[in-house]
């Protein structure tokens, strides 16, 4: 009898297990068919490609050339020789630093007066937006035109009319980055301006009125006490947005100086397009890609871990 | 009856014969009736388009069963040379494009062009084109007839007639030597009346210019095992010191070439150099501002020369049809007729002596105009358009417009320029 029991017990659990594997089975099934088609359109679509470009930057590939063989870290090391990639990845931090900040600060300011303010809002928010929407490369040439050309500018006219020095602020390798930089930050005010508006919205009332019963009833007391630390998960957001678009600064400078003068503006993309396209050395293009990648990861890994961490939620 | 009609063993045999060449005949021989298609690829539609429309009506009346399309052109060389390596990967190649002399081994490399050697030595009808060997050598490499050049052109200088005169040269003598345009540009250079003296676009077409000043004081870029730099030697160095001159005593100012254009056509600069196939766009922006004269590239050394530019067709095709009908528009596009075209429209020198030997051609055109003449002048010192070996070869061009800039701002001395960037080229070349 026992030894039935035992028996019957122990079938009773391999079928009660059998149960657990085929619903483990189903499960399983039931999440890879559901999930199926998005993964499969990430690898086909993302994951694919960038793992291709990376088993290239290992190889000596050359654009339509029949043949390739593996060289390891051949194009890193070449990389790190690399005196242009030096000065286009120095001009790029250059770059990100001069747009981010002020692209972040200006759209903060901007958001900040259309919500304080209040009439026109509908036309304010429009008008800063309008950039946003704006193409970029026939804006480019209006900038070139109307406000950096050396003699019908607007800026060197203005600068004249007051008997100050000009520049020819494109072909200058002091101001060139800067001019193109400016370009960047009048278009990427309007998104970090809506961004922070959405912010703003989710600020309670309250807080401000609690806040005021507590004595911080000045504008910057305000700002500093409630509005700052509310706009936490915004202002993260817009700064890693606002970097990542930075580094990928590419249409500008292709239309308006190509690198130059003297490789002053030669960013990151730009160079990778060059030797991708231009001088048809795909896997060494592959190779800086990999570094661009690897930066743009880390900056977003940087929000990800920043905003499980530091920022407060309303 | 039977006997009537006498059939000899030798007449069984020579139409057995007859009937079995037809059908080992290659397929266009045998469908003369049939059209075949062919696809041709240029640039600069600006440019070309006149010409290539031109040449394509005429090609067609004359060729009733090819019928030539014509894909969107690209706007440039590097582009044009892009979009055939794209095509090459796709299979989707045209079966003539015209590429630029300097892109020729990029595609060699490749193994996409078809040699035309063996098109050249079979068709009969060759030696009526009147290819010069020495135009034809510009579309050689490897021993392969990579292309056959459809227009090229030498870099000469443009003058200002009126500010030469006014700075006390005489424009119809002007100098042929560097001491001479530099003494000229010196005279003509005028801060006071915003006045330039003289411009050396040395960065025109990447590295053409820079090509232009080792070459024709002598040097060479590479030895012959193609991985040793030798632009740096004594040659080099002069040209190098040359350019310094340029602006430390012409006063030549870094500024782009697109400025240093509409400073030249607005009657504000001395005088320029440039590519003998721009002549069409110097007349048509001048106009009657001021009369414009011309001088050859200086040549310093005994065995200097110029480098030519332009472009050369290729042949792309596969398949016996194809190739042959292509070859029949690659001999008329660079045959008299072609080249008329050309040279009307375009400027270049063409691959045939024909058409500027024949009244009812170019001849006239020649003659009346000293500027084309000068483009089409001593032909026997121009050389080919270099090309640096191995993968790098295009980023190497690049490398030297930027080594070469330093010189310009003044940041560096020629010697120093050129030595740093005899470095920088080195490391970019195949290793022995």
């Amino acid at each position: 009898m026992a030894e039935l029991a035992t028996a019957r017990h122990r079938s009773s659990a391999s079928s009660a297990s059998r149960r657990l594997i085929g619903r483990w089975v189903a499960e399983t099934a039931t999440a890879w068919s559901l999930a199926g088609p998005a993964v499969a359109l990430m690898w086909l679509l993302l994951l694919g490609p960038a793992a291709a470009v990376v088993l290239l930057s290992f190889t000596d590939w050359s654009f339509g050339q029949p043949t390739m063989s593996w060289i390891g870290l051949g194009n890193f090391r070449e990389m790190v020789a690399d005196q242009l990639f030096r000065t286009s990845f120095l001009n790029t931090l250059v770059y990100v630093a001069f747009t981010m900040p002020l692209s972040v600060l200006l759209g903060l300011g901007a958001a900040l007066l259309i919500e304080s303010g209040t009439s026109g809002r509908g036309f304010y928010r429009t008008v800063f937006f309008l950039p946003v929407t704006a193409t970029l490369l026939p804006m480019a040439f209006v900038f070139q035109f109307a406000y950096f050309h050396p003699t019908v500018g607007i800026i060197n006219q203005t600068l004249s009319a007051f008997g100050l020095p000009t520049r020819d602020w494109l072909r200058d390798p002091d101001t060139a980055l800067l001019a193109l930089g400016v370009i960047g930050i009048w278009q990427s005010v309007g998104l970090n301006m809506v961004l922070f508006l959405a912010g703003l919205k989710g600020i309670p009332k309250d807080l401000y009125d609690a806040a005021a019963l507590d004595g911080a009833d000045g504008a910057w007391e305000r700002f500093r006490r409630v509005t700052w630390p509310m706009l936490g998960p915004a202002t993260l957001f817009v700064l890693t947005v606002t970097a990542i678009k930075s580094f990928q600064v590419f249409d500008t400078v292709i239309a308006l100086t190509q690198g130059g003068p003297g490789n002053a503006t030669n960013v990151l993309l730009f160079q990778m397009y060059q030797e991708g396209f231009s001088f048809l050395r795909s896997a060494y293009a592959s190779a800086l890609t990999c570094v661009f990648l690897l930066f743009v990861l880390v900056l977003t890994l940087l929000q990800v871990v920043l905003v499980d961490r530091k920022t407060h939620y309303g | 009856m039977k006997t009537s009609i006498p059939v000899t063993r030798r007449q069984i045999l020579a139409g057995a014969a007859a009937a079995g060449s037809a059908v080992a005949l290659p397929s266009y021989l045998r469908a003369q009736s049939s059209v075949t298609e062919i696809e041709v690829q240029y640039q600069s539609p600006v440019v070309f388009d006149p010409a290539m429309k031109e040449i394509a009506t005429a090609f067609s009346a004359a060729n009733p069963n090819i019928r030539v399309k014509y894909r969107a052109p690209e706007p440039g060389y590097p582009e044009l040379l892009q979009r055939s390596l794209r095509d090459s990967i796709t299979g989707t190649l045209p079966d003539v494009g015209l590429h630029g002399l300097n892109r020729q081994r990029a595609l060699l490399d490749r193994n996409l062009p078809v040699d035309l050697t063996p098109f050249l030595k079979s068709d009969p009808k060759v030696a009526e084109l009147g290819y010069k060997p020495a135009l034809l050598s510009v579309g050689q490499l490897e021993g392969k007839q990579v292309g056959i050049a459809f227009g090229m052109s030498q870099p000469v200088f443009y003058f200002n007639a009126d500010l030469v005169k006014k700075a006390g040269g005489d424009p119809q003598a002007l100098p042929a030597d560097w001491n001479g345009l530099i003494e000229l540009a010196k005279a003509i250079d005028n801060a006071s009346t915003n006045t330039k003296g003289m411009f050396y676009r040395w960065s025109m077409a990447g590295d053409w210019a820079f090509q232009a000043l080792i070459r024709s004081h002598g040097g060479e870029f590479v030895d012959k095992t193609g991985t040793k730099v030798r632009f740096t030697e004594e040659p080099g160095q002069k040209a190098l010191q040359l350019l310094q001159r340029f602006v430390d005593e012409a006063r030549m100012k870094d500024l782009s070439d697109q400025v240093m254009y509409q400073e030249m056509f607005s009657g504000r600069l001395g005088f320029m150099n440039t590519s003998s196939a721009e002549l069409g766009r110097f007349h048509r922006e001048i106009g009657n501002r001021f009369p414009l004269v011309g001088a050859s590239h200086p040549i310093s050394a005994d065995n200097g020369t110029v480098p030519a530019g332009g472009c050369v067709a290729m042949m792309f095709s596969k398949g016996e049809a194809k190739q042959a009908a292509a070859w029949e528009f690659i001999k008329f596009a660079t045959g008299p007729i072609g080249a008329s075209s050309m040279v009307k429209h375009l400027g270049y020198i063409p691959s045939t002596t024909v058409p500027a030997e024949r009244e009812d051609m170019l001849a006239k055109l020649y003659r009346d105009d000293p500027l084309q003449k000068l483009g089409a002048s001593r032909t026997d010192k121009i050389t080919g358009w270099f090309e640096f070996p191995g993968q790098n070869g295009l980023k190497i061009t690049q490398t030297i417009v930027d080594g070469l800039y330093p010189v310009l701002t003044g940041k560096k001395s020629g010697d120093q320029a050129l030595a740093d960037l005899g470095q920088a080229v080195q490391g970019l070349l195949p290793h022995a």
